[in-house]
């Protein structure tokens, strides 16, 4: 009995490991064809072993600017996240501490947004943006991203919320806080795990975000996710130059993401387990 | 002076009417328990003293004034929930310093008062921890601390010792029943337990289904049930009913032929009932006794509990039904046993084919005069507290 148990979670653990395996092996396999020459990267059969170079980083940086299209990426998407909690934060307290007889359907209704293909409104957007002159600018990069992740925020906010005890805001009141005071002295710091991994979500979906950003933006507004297309078409494929352009473009998330995954671990599974 | 006033209150949720119509005073210095089974509206009708739940209509009257549109901190009040609803990311000391920390009270003067409601909670060596790192015990004094430090007209408190282990309740009950001495403060308590009930209160309300069944001091509750309700509600284990039917009536009592044909009389007024009227015999297990010698009917014994102090007999009479009687700890009883039992007739309770109990001939001495009313019993260190130290904020 004891055995077969034993044998059973051992078969889950590698089972884990293979599954890991082969979600990570793009990643690995994009990391080392930057270092390889563009001939060792298109060699058939691949190459495992080879004498790496840094050829491929310098040019990219030769030929795009790197840091640009970096730094853009930080204001887009830290723009974006501030702009969304402060929306989100008062709707999320409404929703969840005074609900109407409509409100679990404006949720519904919110998160249905999600499901219109991007390209649906992608002529109306960029219209709305040529008009307004908000093409190529950070903010109206910005402005699009907040409304995007605003639904995803909304409710990760509305379900933290929803975990703090009735009675403690009733105390508060009792205590005679007002509204500011209750959210900002004992709702926000209750809900702050939550928040913060509501924000790193958001940072992370940003950044990431790639269909607005490369049809929205150019050169002045283009965050790292259109610094990796400009190396996908116009010479033909360059599989070892483009490797190194992506490897750069996710490196800073990749790593932010991994010195906070407890946090935001222990944000998409509050509640699941008290 | 803090009184409570309550005029025909209401409440309505949707299409349901939890409160159908309270009246109520309560009178400075007094300690209200409201009991009744769930779902009674006990806590809906402290919840709207304290201005948690809106007034569907009536009066709630606060030392004469209308509250039924004033915001909760501005009633007077203060609370003390079940669940305790402690700020978990404050200190202990915070906790209890919050209300002043709102209404902009300096820091050294908010950690000055805390400290000093601290010490008569005994709290003071607490004061910089949080409450994760605390007992419950300790967690449910910090609550009461935080309604102390407010210097509140009334307290209300939402069962809030359910949470706690018997012990802990037993000796939180003493605290509450000595910090109501000493305070001499209005408070209003709900609990579903009649022993909070009837050890804490001075007057004791007892809700069923959004309405009250009865207003009265404990012992009155207990000697003079109005119905059968409160009858049955009051007193543990509970009342033993009977179906009797009346078979003469004197000036010295009601005589009853219970199921099995034996015959009880009850001294209750005269006229309330006729010859041949049905009706309920209400008798306590306390007051059901083994009695060889003059049996009113013989019962088998279906379980015995030994509590130790006292045994409790389930006991199969003729007729079929079932009571239960109380007898002393050592008695030797086993299931299977036929005990005689004697029914007396001034110990028992009647009630009509209404379930409205009817009169007795006698009040209980107990009853008379209001001899069990709580009176401060002194004017001790918390007193002067209040007195000379209003809430800073007022």
């Amino acid at each position: 009995m004891a055995n077969t148990q034993k044998r059973s979670s051992w078969l889950i653990g590698l089972l884990a490991w293979l599954v890991a395996c082969i979600l990570f092996f793009p990643i690995f396999w994009m990391f080392i064809t930057s270092f390889k020459t563009e001939v060792a990267a298109v060699a058939t059969p691949p190459q495992l072993f080879f004498t790496p170079t840094l050829e491929n980083y310098i040019d990219v940086q030769a030929r795009a600017d790197y840091f640009n299209y970096a730094w853009n990426s930080v204001i887009i998407s830290l723009g974006a996240t501030v702009f969304a909690l402060l929306l989100a934060i008062p709707a999320a307290y409404a929703m969840a501490f005074f609900p109407t007889k409509r409100t679990k359907s404006t949720l519904l209704w919110m998160l249905s947004t999600k499901m219109l293909p991007s390209v649906g409104v992608l002529v109306p957007i960029y219209i709305l943006g040529r008009e307004s002159g908000l093409l190529d600018t950070r903010i109206g990069l910005i402005v699009i991203y907040t409304l995007i992740n605003l639904p995803i925020v909304v409710w990760m906010i509305y379900s933290f919320f929803k975990e703090v005890p009735k009675e403690i805001l009733e105390a508060d009141r009792m205590d005679g806080a007002t509204t500011y005071q209750e959210v900002a002295y004992v709702l926000l710091p209750l809900a702050l795990p939550g928040i913060a991994s509501t924000a790193l979500l958001s940072v992370i979906l940003s950044w990431n975000e790639a269909f607005w950003s490369l049809n929205l933006t150019t050169f002045d507004a283009a965050p790292l996710t259109a610094f990796i297309a400009s190396f996908s078409s116009p010479q033909g494929l360059f599989w070892a130059k483009l490797s190194a352009a992506s490897t750069l473009a996710i490196a800073p998330i990749l790593l932010f993401g991994w010195f906070s995954q407890k946090q935001l671990v222990r944000g998409l599974t509050f509640g699941a387990v008290k | 002076m803090s009184t409570v006033t309550l005029k025909d209150i209401h409440k309505t949720y949707t299409e349901t009417e939890v409160i159908k119509g309270i009246d109520l005073d309560i009178n400075d210095g007094e300690f209200v328990v409201f009991v009744g089974p769930s779902g009674c509206g006990k806590s809906t009708l402290l919840r709207m003293i304290a201005g948690l739940e809106d007034i569907t209509s009536g009066d709630l009257l606060i030392d004469g004034e209308r509250m039924n549109n004033v915001p909760p901190d501005e009633r007077g009040l203060a609370m003390v929930f079940q669940t305790y609803a402690l700020y978990p990311h404050m200190t202990v000391a915070e906790n209890m310093a919050f209300s002043l920390r709102v209404a902009g009270v300096p820091k050294a003067q908010r950690y000055e008062r805390a400290k000093e409601v601290g010490r008569i909670l005994q709290l003071e060596p607490l004061l910089n921890r949080k409450p994760g790192a605390l007992s419950g015990g300790q967690r449910q004094r910090v609550a009461i601390g935080r309604a102390l430090v407010r210097n509140p007209k009334v307290f209300l408190l939402d069962e809030p010792l359910s949470n706690l282990d018997a012990t802990l309740r037993g000796d939180m009950r003493l605290e509450l029943a000595n910090l109501h001495n000493s305070l001499g403060a209005t408070m209003i308590y709900v609990t579903h337990d009649q022993i909070e009930a009837m050890t804490l209160a001075s007057k004791i309300v007892v809700l069923q289904g959004g309405v009250i069944e009865q207003i009265g001091a404990p012992m009155e509750l207990y000697h003079h049930p109005r119905n059968r309700f409160v009858a049955g509600f009051i007193g543990s284990p509970k009342m033993n009913f009977l179906p009797v039917m009346t078979t003469s009536v004197q000036d010295s009592g009601t005589a009853l032929r219970l199921p099995g044909d034996a015959v009880v009389t009850v001294p209750v007024q005269p006229k309330t009932l006729m010859v041949g009227d049905r009706a309920t015999l209400g008798i306590r297990p306390e007051s059901l006794q083994i009695d060889g010698n003059n049996p009113t009917f013989m019962g088998e014994v279906l379980v015995v509990e030994h509590l130790g102090d006292v045994t409790y007999l389930y006991v199969k009479v003729a007729g079929g039904d079932t009571l239960i009687l109380e007898t002393e700890g050592d008695r030797p009883v086993v299931v299977g046993d036929r005990v005689p039992i004697y029914v007396d007739g001034n110990l028992c309770h009647l009630f009509d084919a209404n379930d409205n109990a009817i009169p007795k001939a006698e009040r209980h001495h107990l009853t008379l005069e209001k001899t069990n009313e709580r009176q401060p019993i002194q004017q001790s260190e918390p007193q002067r507290l209040v007195n000379k130290d209003r809430h800073p904020a007022e």
